[in-house]
């Protein structure tokens, strides 16, 4: 007896799990038209019948649209922002970003820097951390919003000015405008299922990790080539030329990296990720 | 002493006498994640991590006398299920949006995030020091 009461109520509660459909779908499902044909027809209710099981089918279509976008991927306008802090998250030790910060008053100066060059309405984040492993960086981010990486020991050790600091910031904004990041980190298979959809398939986690290992090799280890850094350099160029304190801080920040890379082994690693100050210098020195 | 010292902290409470907590609005969550605060500073200790499109009771604090709101600016005074505290006004908004786990719930639950890395996706939106250029 009491397995059947048991038996009973597991029926009952998978009935009414699944009683997710409209009141519309469940009054065509019970009533058959059929045999009362000629009476409805004579009420002229057939075309009342035949409207609400056209609506009852257009709120099915509805909730089965509803329950398979449940399952999309993200766009690429959304994932963007996504997998970057899911990066921060997944490397916070390494980076060391969770410790208590001075104000460097940064937000300032580098608001300042940006209206000066004419580059108005772009919100920015910048996330200062304490490890001398990274250097600056910007992550692919939103459309109008840059998210800066900024190491304290990196600064600290070549004792930048505020503005020095802002400008290395702007040649990092100028790297993730010109899309490099984005097209060195984005694989194959994650490009190929962005704002597709995994309904009835097994999402593959591997893709993501794949995303998140190339942030790591761009970040820590291989970071940008000469034909990129060529071009950052020369658009730096073209936008800070008009204004002499800022070219002249621009070009007293790149000798004072340049003097840090070749005098201290601890950044000696800084020029695989930005080749390099030197020729920096070079690119930008009249001839 | 101990007597007097416990009674200088009651003096210094930010709820003294003449200050009453008036219940605001309903403040909904429009971060991934975000922290309540023990104290209104970004550096207070961590009472819970709250997700997006959390509803959370904002408070007004007021004083008495004057009925002049003393309390509602950056950080708002909130309680989040048994948890009275502060949250920077920036991660709430007055309606609920459209959050990145409510648009893509399946991909997002398919991460598998643990608590520790919620915890810190909380924590990484008050290390971020914001600005915004403008065209003025």
């Amino acid at each position: 007896m009491k397995s059947i009461i048991i038996l009973s109520l597991f029926f009952m509660c998978l009935s009414g799990l699944s009683a997710e459909k409209s009141k519309e779908e469940k009054e065509s499902e019970l009533v058959d038209f059929s045999k009362i044909k000629d009476v409805i027809k004579s009420d002229g209710l057939e075309e009342a019948a035949r409207k609400k099981s056209l609506i009852a089918l257009e709120k099915k279509k509805k909730r089965l649209e509803k329950d398979k976008s449940r399952y999309n991927f993200p766009s690429e306008e959304d994932f963007w922002p996504f997998i970057s802090e899911y990066w921060l998250v997944k490397n916070a030790s390494i980076l060391k970003w969770n410790v208590k910060k001075p104000d460097y008053g940064l937000d300032k100066s580098l608001e300042q820097l940006l209206q000066s060059v004419g580059v108005f309405e772009v919100k920015f984040r910048i996330l200062l951390v304490d490890s001398p492993n990274i250097f600056h960086f910007s992550l692919p981010y939103k459309k109008n919003e840059v998210l800066f990486l900024l190491s304290i020991p990196f600064i600290r050790t070549m004792d930048l000015t505020k503005l020095e600091i802002s400008l290395l910031l702007f040649e990092d904004y100028i790297r993730i405008k010109q899309g490099f990041f984005e097209e060195m980190a984005m694989t194959k298979e994650v490009k190929s299922i962005l704002s597709s959809n995994f309904q009835g398939k097994k999402f593959d986690k591997s893709s993501l990790k794949g995303i998140l290992e190339r942030y790591d090799q761009i970040i820590l280890t291989e970071g940008f080539n000469f034909k990129q850094q060529f071009s950052v350099t020369k658009e730096m160029e073209k936008v800070l030329k008009n204004n002499l304190k800022f070219w002249n801080s621009y070009f007293s920040l790149l000798k004072k990296i340049d003097n840090l890379v070749k005098g201290n082994t601890l950044y000696e690693q800084y020029i695989k990720i930005f080749p390099s100050p030197e020729l920096q210098l070079n690119w930008l020195s009249p001839k | 002493m101990k007597k007097l010292l416990i009674l200088f902290f009651i003096m210094q409470s930010p709820l003294a006498k003449d200050q009453t907590k008036v219940l605001d609005k309903v403040m909904y969550v429009n971060k991934i994640f975000a922290q309540v605060h023990k104290n209104p500073s970004k550096h207070s200790v961590y009472l819970t991590t709250t997700e997006c499109g959390h509803p959370v009771k904002v408070y007004k604090l007021k004083s008495k006398k004057k009925s002049r709101i003393l309390f509602n600016r950056t950080w708002k005074i909130v309680k989040v299920g048994s948890y009275d505290g502060y949250m920077n006004g920036e991660y709430l908004s007055d309606t609920k949006e459209k959050c990145f786990q409510d648009k893509y719930p399946k991909f997002f639950d398919s991460l598998g995030l643990e608590i520790n890395e919620m915890f810190y996706w909380g924590k990484l939106y008050d290390q971020y020091v914001t600005g915004k250029s403008r065209a003025n």
